[in-house]
């Protein structure tokens, strides 16, 4: 695995959070925006987004195809919560026969809401996944559609997302091997190397402190803000001290 | 490229096609690429009725695989052994559960470099939505070869040399 310059990645980040449309500018952006768009092509869905790792541990969206998917993933950045969130801190495909009324997040639904409303979500919202992406065993993102109408998600239809996944991880795959796509290789490198650590991390407090999976991830974030610190670094110091920075030794 | 590089291409292409096969709802489905010589060699296969039809299209230069590269567009077959223009193919594939046959074809910079089918041991017709799903996997399989031949300063021509010369030796 190749070493990522700090000042690359910040630079990659920042590019891909001020204007995430215009990072196609490389091979593995336009492939990755051809997932979707096969996605979307080949199963009866409204539309489909694909959304990776960044540093802090959390998600970014990198293609969406078309301004529903693309509100979708917003609300749930912005939230931290809902499907496809669940998805990649849970590592297991998550569903819903309608976002609207599922009451597991209360706040994305409020925000998908203010965005239908707002007409950035330009179509109806029902059933929604998300599916976890993984390199080398780690998740490292999530591949997200969204059905137009509630609806109930069969099982033949969630296993053939599930290996249309595998599609999107192959792609992800040859271009973090390549290291010739840029800064989305650089990205999804850089949370290989670290997805790891983290994982170990929310495992540590979800043992030590009886907490949740979500509660856990939370928390170490919390932790990695309030000391500015590298979410990674934070969990790898957990794992070796058993005390998040600012707690008692 | 050394070897282990090869080889991890290799099996990305193996998962590719094994998804294409898994999604598409079909028997199997093969990847030919034209190699540095301009001859068309098998790069991998879901399954041994598409290795037979590959190897058939390879020795005789006639099929549905040549059409796509010919034409450059997508070619579908209900059943390839009612095709005149393939009676050719029939004596290497009857019994190899080589029927419908879908073709699309892998164009990188602008020309067509090969070509990903999908086959069926009984004989059907192919939807829009099949023949537009395997299209754009066809597009997939260029852009995962442009990826990893321009990662490591090749061309896709040498690339396929190397990736025909592994299955060779694997099968």
């Amino acid at each position: 695995m190749s070493a990522i310059d700090a000042d690359t990645l910040a630079r990659t980040l920042r590019d891909l959070g001020e204007d995430p449309r215009a990072a196609g500018e490389d091979l593995l952006n336009a492939s990755l925006q051809r997932v979707v768009d096969a996605c979307a092509g080949l199963f009866d869905i409204a539309g489909c987004g694909l959304m990776l790792a960044d540093e802090d541990g959390g998600l970014r969206y990198v293609v969406a195809t078309d301004d529903t998917s693309w509100a979708i993933e917003e609300a749930q950045l912005t939230t931290g919560e809902g499907p496809c969130v669940d998805s990649f801190e849970q590592g297991t495909t998550t569903t819903t026969g309608d976002v609207a009324a599922d009451q597991r997040w209360p706040r994305f639904g409020a925000a998908l809401a203010r965005a239908v409303e707002a007409r950035t979500a330009t179509g109806p919202i029902g059933g929604l996944l998300g599916t976890p992406l993984r390199l080398h065993g780690t998740v490292v993102g999530s591949l997200d559609v969204h059905h137009s109408a509630p609806m109930g998600w069969t099982g033949e239809q969630v296993r053939a997302l599930e290996r249309f996944g595998r599609v999107a991880e192959t792609i992800l795959a040859v271009g973090v091997q390549a290291h010739q796509a840029g800064r989305l290789a650089a990205q999804l490198d850089y949370a290989i190397g670290h997805r790891a650590p983290i994982e170990r991390g929310v495992g540590y407090l979800m043992a030590r402190d009886g907490l949740d999976q979500r509660d856990a991830f939370a928390a170490l974030r919390r932790a990695a803000r309030s000391s500015r610190r590298p979410i990674a670094d934070v969990a790898r110091g957990l794992t070796l001290t058993g005390r998040l920075p600012g707690e008692p030794s | 490229m050394n070897g282990a590089g090869t080889a991890a291409v290799a099996r990305r292409l193996e998962d590719l096609v094994d998804s294409v096969a898994a999604l598409l709802e079909v028997e199997c489905v093969g990847l030919l690429l034209r190699d540095s010589d301009d001859q068309m060699r098998t790069v991998t296969t879901s399954g041994a009725a598409a290795a037979a039809l590959e190897r058939a299209q390879a020795a005789t230069g006639v099929g549905p695989g040549p059409d796509v590269q010919r034409a450059g567009i997508p070619v579908a077959v209900p059943d390839v052994l009612a095709v005149p223009d393939y009676a050719g193919l029939v004596p290497l594939v009857r019994g190899d559960g080589v029927r419908a046959v879908l073709s699309a074809p892998v164009v990188a910079d602008d020309a067509v470099i090969g070509n990903l089918n999908a086959v069926d041991a009984w004989p059907h017709g192919w939807t829009d939505r099949q023949q537009a799903a395997l299209q754009t996997f066809a597009a997939l399989v260029a852009d995962l070869l442009l990826l990893s031949a321009a990662g490591r300063g090749q061309d896709v021509a040498h690339l396929t040399d190397r990736l025909a010369d592994l299955d060779g030796a694997a099968s």
